[in-house]
């Protein structure tokens, strides 16, 4: 033992030190154990990065915007698509559709803060039946808990009993974007699972007063896609309602004015602040629809600095008129 | 352990150090990045909801005939977007200091539920603020307190430093009466503070339209510099008049701030007028609708977008008569709530 033992350290000190190196490391790896951060996404190389695909249908001149008269919404939606050539334009035999509804609150469904659960599922009926549609999914990322929202707006129950998936947002799900050109969308994490493996994007939202955008309407819906603290992107809430529709190409976009939200905006929490307008927009182009349904608040498109922003991004026009919509009334 | 002496050289003590100072350098380094805000994509995908602390031992009693769905929850001024979204930008820049709220469900029918939000706003004056500014129209006022009111579907009053918020799932008997039972046994948690009612009771009382009063803490009327506004609609001859007054420390201030007022009416397209011979004050035309505003002893006083500008001089002559000509600093809050800085938290679609 002496001659290989240059340092003539004893059995005794050997164990020692033995023991204090082991235990230093095992102090390290507690201490890395304890720091590791699970929530934390996948690194920010180029590759991890996702785009969102563009789901928008092929365009047919005349039939880009239509605009139903009616209290019956799954009458109105109906016809409102009809107009502008039938479910089979947009959703073709065998595909998969997302629905992505406004689901942000967990409040009562007649209060007008989340879409209307009948008209989602008469969505999803229209993609099975007249689309033949393989899968509808329905998705939302709720800042409050998913499942509540989805239960007490009424939407889960009223999707699933017409065949609808529901997806509930997990954080796997959610995938870093950055829209390119974009301010505010740059390596954000994004609902992109439930978005991957579809073929058509339907967007679904009511027209509401909004405490600080002013409204809230079809391209402020696409927020809920949203993960991260996107709350800071409020500070700058033009830009990211554009931006977002920059990110969204749908295709389709519907907005419910049957009952507008005109004050206490976005959550309301009572009938007291709905009117009535009876008015059900479907486009393929959401900055013209929201430009409508700026009008069901007695708003003009000037003033809502989003819809500028976003058409001069290319998402669409301001000038709903030029584009000639389609104009029928229902059940009057 | 034995100590080896001369074994260790003077080069590999200074080694040895620098390695430590490196270690601990780098050690803080890693701490201090993951205590420091996150960059967006090394925060959750999703932000927990949780973050809202369940708050079992601060319940709210469940009405008769109701259990609670799932415990209480709180919420502060970094989390209450969390709960009220967009609408959060409301209550943080009128004083919010915290959230508490709690969701019960009939134990009869699963599809009638009711949910409380009981908001601390600080002091009672916030609580009025916004009230009244989400007061509904075409509502029924409540005896509870002397600002309380139901819709078919809700109830909301101010009580104390409380602004109480109750939503049903429908419009019932059932629903009704239990969020009524609800707020009474909240209301008496706090009585309106006496600046309050100070300042509620410089409106003359003639005219007035029943639960009209309002209050803006900040930027009333989109001037920065009016702060503390009371307003109340009055109705003359079938024709809307609001009135408005804000109370300042002192006499010199109220006048600075009318002048002030003035100016920027002017400055956003006001034009001066003359007013109806008598009358003290200022008034304009703007944009088609009357302004009139001055100042008698330390309160700023006026009227805001009037229809019908002698409806509109009718009152303001009413207001000024009714304003005591002596200072009222007491009127004015301890603490003025202040707009929200930096990054406040609003979230909603």
């Amino acid at each position: 033992m002496t001659s290989s033992n240059p340092e003539n350290i004893s059995r005794r000190e050997f164990i020692s030190r033995a023991f204090k190196a082991g235990a230093s490391v095992a102090a390290v790896s507690a201490a890395a154990y304890w720091a590791y951060d699970a929530r934390v996404p996948r690194g920010t190389e180029a590759g991890d990065l996702v785009t969102l695909k563009d789901y928008s249908a092929p365009k047919v001149e005349g039939q880009v915007m239509s605009v139903v008269k009616g209290a019956d919404r799954s009458a109105a939606v109906n016809k409102a698509i009809d107009l502008l050539g039938g479910i089979h334009r947009f959703v073709k035999p065998g595909q998969r559709v997302l629905i992505k509804p406004n689901v942000a609150f967990a409040s009562a469904p007649g209060v007008g803060a989340t879409a209307d659960p009948a008209l989602v599922a008469e969505v999803v009926k229209l993609c099975y039946k007249s689309g033949q549609a393989r899968e509808v999914f329905v998705t939302d990322n709720p800042i409050n808990d998913p499942e509540s929202c989805f239960t007490y707006t009424g939407i889960a129950k009223a999707c699933e009993a017409e065949g609808a998936k529901v997806v509930l947002p997990r954080e796997s799900y959610f995938k870093p974007t950055t829209l390119e050109g974009g301010r505010l969308i740059r390596d954000w994490p994004v609902l992109y699972e439930p978005l991957a493996g579809v073929d058509r994007v339907i967007g679904i939202a009511p027209v509401k007063d909004h405490a600080r955008s002013r409204a809230s309407m079809t391209m402020k819906n696409w927020y809920g896609l949203l993960g991260g603290r996107r709350n800071l992107f409020h500070q700058d809430i033009n830009t990211i309602i554009a931006e977002l529709a920059a990110m969204m190409r749908p295709t389709l976009v519907i907005l419910d004015g049957t009952m507008v939200m005109m004050r206490n905006g976005p959550t309301g929490g009572s009938v007291a602040d709905l009117e009535r307008r009876d008015t059900m927009i479907v486009s393929t182009d959401q900055v013209a629809a929201d430009a409508f349904g700026a009008t069901l608040l007695g708003l003009s498109a000037a003033e809502l600095p989003y819809l500028q922003k976003a058409q001069d991004a290319g998402c669409g026009t301001c000038d709903f008129s030029s584009l000639k919509p389609l104009m029928a009334e229902v059940g009057r | 352990m034995r100590f080896l002496p001369g074994r260790v050289s003077p080069a590999e003590s200074v080694t040895a150090v620098c390695v430590l100072v490196a270690l601990v350098l780098a050690a803080g380094a890693v701490i201090a990045t993951g205590l420091r805000p996150g960059t967006p994509n090394t925060q959750p995908a999703r932000p927990a909801v949780s973050e809202a602390m369940a708050s079992p031992e601060s319940s709210i009693p469940a009405p008769d005939g109701f259990r609670a769905a799932s415990a209480a929850e709180t919420y502060g001024p970094e989390t209450l977007y969390e709960k009220i979204d967009g609408k959060a930008d409301m209550y943080l820049e009128a004083g919010f200091r915290s959230l508490l709220c709690q969701r019960f469900v009939s134990v009869k029918d699963d599809g009638l539920w009711l949910e409380v939000f009981i908001y601390d706003m600080g002091t009672p004056v916030n609580a009025f603020g916004v009230y009244g500014q989400q007061k509904r129209s075409g509502v029924t006022d409540l005896d509870i307190t002397p600002f309380a009111y139901k819709t078919v579907d809700g109830v909301y009053l101010a009580s104390g430093a409380n602004y109480i918020e109750m939503h049903g799932s429908a419009a019932t008997e059932e629903l009704s009466a239990a969020m009524l039972s609800v707020a009474k046994s909240l209301a008496g948690a706090g009585q309106t503070d006496s600046g309050l009612a100070g300042a509620m009771a410089l409106f003359p009382r003639d005219g007035q339209v029943a639960g009209s009063s309002s209050l803006y803490p900040v930027d009333a009327f989109g001037c920065a510099a009016l702060t503390n506004v009371y307003t109340v609609q009055y109705n003359v001859d079938g024709k809307a008049v609001m009135a408005f007054i804000s109370p300042r420390e002192s006499t010199e201030a109220a006048a600075k701030l009318a002048e002030e007022y003035a100016g920027f009416i002017l400055e956003n397209g006001g034009k001066e007028a003359a007013m109806p011979s008598g009358s003290a004050g200022r008034i304009f035309s703007l944009y088609g609708t009357t302004e009139i505003v001055f100042a008698r002893g330390s309160i700023v006083a006026g009227v805001h977008a009037a229809d019908d500008m002698t409806a509109a001089a009718a009152v303001a002559e009413r207001l000024w008569s009714h304003l005591p000509d002596k200072p009222m600093p007491e009127l004015v809050p301890a603490s003025q709530p202040q707009p929200a800085s930096g990054e406040y938290d609003s979230d909603e679609q």
